[in-house]
């Protein structure tokens, strides 16, 4: 009653009164229901249970401050001779790609016959701020590169970067063409001036060495803040609907838990990292321009020219489709594919529709380019 | 009567200009030579410096969080506005029809919500709230610093002088270890 007493006393900035519903709800049934789901709800939430994420087996191949190197346990006894390595973002944590056993893209990579490694970034601290994007590709990542082709005694590897991931596996590949087979971007961060997304609006108007100049590092509060304007209540707000009315469906509250786990669970970016993302990549638009400089090398996207496969999402309200497909105009590569696919930056790697649809594209791609 | 400002007032006159008249006022207070036996006392001015730049940041989130909320309560009450009119009557009685309802409902905020955070407006405001929030933590550390500074222990400007020269160390450790890599990888294949 009081929810009702005060909608029906909401106006609007005009002075009209807000429309309202005639609320005769629906029954008493469903009332008593909802009643009942709401305390369901509400428990759930007030105690939290352990949630597993990442169960695919794999072994540390090597660890250190901020990144930890990855290898999947091969289901096959002979993978394909080219190892893939997966190089995840800096924003969230790389488990998206293992959320669970039916929607797992490292498992479905495995299970066509790829071996499989990931980097899977470490929080930095505030004693990391200074760590750039040099260090991020032409230390972390070299590095890694370095271990899986000494470890297998082969020349080269596939490099399969997604998003902020994407970005860095092909500003890698820029400068270690003699050790890539093939490059595979998902969702990449390339031409922003393409970019339409709320990030990339906020991106361009923020002053980012001040913000980074007075907190070390960008905190996940702030990220927080910039990633609750995407879709906030179709995503945001209606997700909470759903959990609502399928509370009592086990297998899908442990699904939203997992994707909650992850949504939430932002480690900081360094400071340095950040500037560069929003100076040098959103403001000024460098990558495009071949004016990116890491260190003392400026990145140079048209020296790329191994195998191109560069995947985008239509509906992706992270990174614009085109502010991606771009890459495949600025590479060199002869063998240069783009595959559009219609869903967004989540769903592009860990649903169902990607287990079904976007996998075995990339599974089909990949196979002939790995023996 | 009183000869305090109204609100409405108050909130007519330009934020800057409201800020520089508080400033001038102030800096009769501040304005201590910095020479001689005064530069002496040039720790205890810059204290009482921060904390009068600390009073006018906070009135600068306050500013931009009242801009903020405005600009988010203007948006709701313009998406209402977009729902089809009164006389047609939303009569739930299902719950499918609480369902359309509710997508309805849900698509109009979410239309009317990305236009404000697609705007160059919108987003200048955010930096605008996130500068602020990084200018305060920044005079919460000069005041802390100064203390810092009496008990004989490092700052954070001086420990961050450390990271920056060490992560320089690291990679000239890095791109070295990587020239000796490739003499080696060449030795090994002339030595063939």
């Amino acid at each position: 009653m009081k929810i009702k007493k005060l909608l029906n006393n909401t106006t609007t900035n005009s002075g009209e009164q807000v429309k309202q519903p005639s609320i005769s709800i629906v029954s008493d049934r469903y009332n008593e229901e909802l009643a009942e789901k709401i305390e369901k709800f509400t428990k759930l939430y007030q105690n939290p249970r352990d949630i597993d994420v990442g169960k695919t087996a794999h072994e540390i191949v090597k660890e250190t401050n901020l990144y930890r190197l990855l290898h999947y346990k091969p289901i096959f006894r002979k993978p394909l001779k080219t190892p893939l390595l997966v190089v995840y973002a800096l924003i969230n944590k790389s488990y998206i790609l293992d959320l669970q056993e039916d929607k797992s893209w490292i498992k479905n990579l495995i299970s066509q016959g790829f071996d499989v490694y990931l980097i899977d970034w470490k929080p930095p601290t505030s004693n990391d701020k200074y760590v750039n994007f040099d260090d991020y590709v032409n230390d972390f990542i070299d590095d890694c590169v370095d271990i899986i082709r000494n470890k297998n005694s082969i020349e080269k590897i596939t490099l399969h970067g997604y998003c902020m991931g994407a970005t860095m596996s092909a500003m890698y590949t820029t400068f270690y063409q003699h050790k890539i087979r093939n490059l595979v971007t998902l969702a990449p961060v390339i031409d922003t001036s393409k970019d339409t997304t709320v990030i990339g609006n906020f991106g361009r108007n923020m002053a980012a060495d001040k913000i980074m100049d007075s907190l070390g590092n960008m905190p996940p509060q702030l990220l927080n803040t910039c990633f609750s304007a995407l879709k906030p209540f179709k995503q945001g707000m209606n997700k909470y609907y759903a959990l609502l009315e399928h509370i009592d469906d086990t297998k899908f509250v442990e699904n939203f838990l997992r994707v909650e786990k992850w949504l939430y669970d932002i480690p900081p970016i360094t400071g340095e990292v950040f500037k560069q993302w929003i100076n040098d990549i959103y403001k000024n638009n460098l990558l495009i321009k071949n004016e990116l400089k890491l260190g003392n090398k400026k990145v140079d996207l048209s020296k790329i020219h191994v195998p191109l496969l560069n995947i985008v999402a239509e509906e992706d309200h992270l990174v614009s489709p085109l502010c991606s497909a771009a890459l495949n105009n600025l590479v060199s590569s002869v063998d240069n594919r783009l595959m559009k696919f219609p869903t967004g930056h989540v769903g592009l790697i860990a649903s169902s529709y990607s287990q079904l649809n976007v996998l075995p594209r990339i599974g089909k791609w990949l196979f002939s380019r790995s023996a | 009567m009183t000869d305090r400002m109204s609100y409405e007032e108050n909130y007519a006159i330009p934020f800057a200009e409201l800020l520089n008249k508080y400033q001038e006022f102030w800096k009769k207070f501040t304005n201590i030579p910095k020479h001689s036996p005064f530069s002496l006392m040039e720790e205890t001015t810059n204290i009482g410096k921060n904390l009068q730049d600390l009073l006018i940041v906070s009135s600068k989130m306050q500013y931009f969080t009242v801009n903020y909320i405005s600009q988010i309560t203007k948006t709701y009450a313009e998406a209402l506005d977009k729902l089809p009119s009164n006389d047609i009557k939303y009569d739930i009685k299902t719950e499918q029809d609480l369902k359309k309802y509710r997508s309805k409902l849900i698509g109009t905020l979410e239309d009317s919500f990305t236009n404000l955070f697609q705007s160059k407006e919108f987003g200048m405001l955010v930096s605008d709230i996130m500068s602020t929030y990084s200018d305060y933590n920044k005079l919460l550390k000069n005041i802390s610093n100064t203390f810092l500074l009496s008990l004989n222990l490092s700052n954070k400007d001086d420990i961050d002088v450390i990271l920056k020269e060490m992560q320089e160390l690291k990679r000239q450790v890095r791109d070295l270890r990587k020239t000796m890599d490739i003499i080696i990888s060449e030795d090994k294949k002339i030595a063939k």
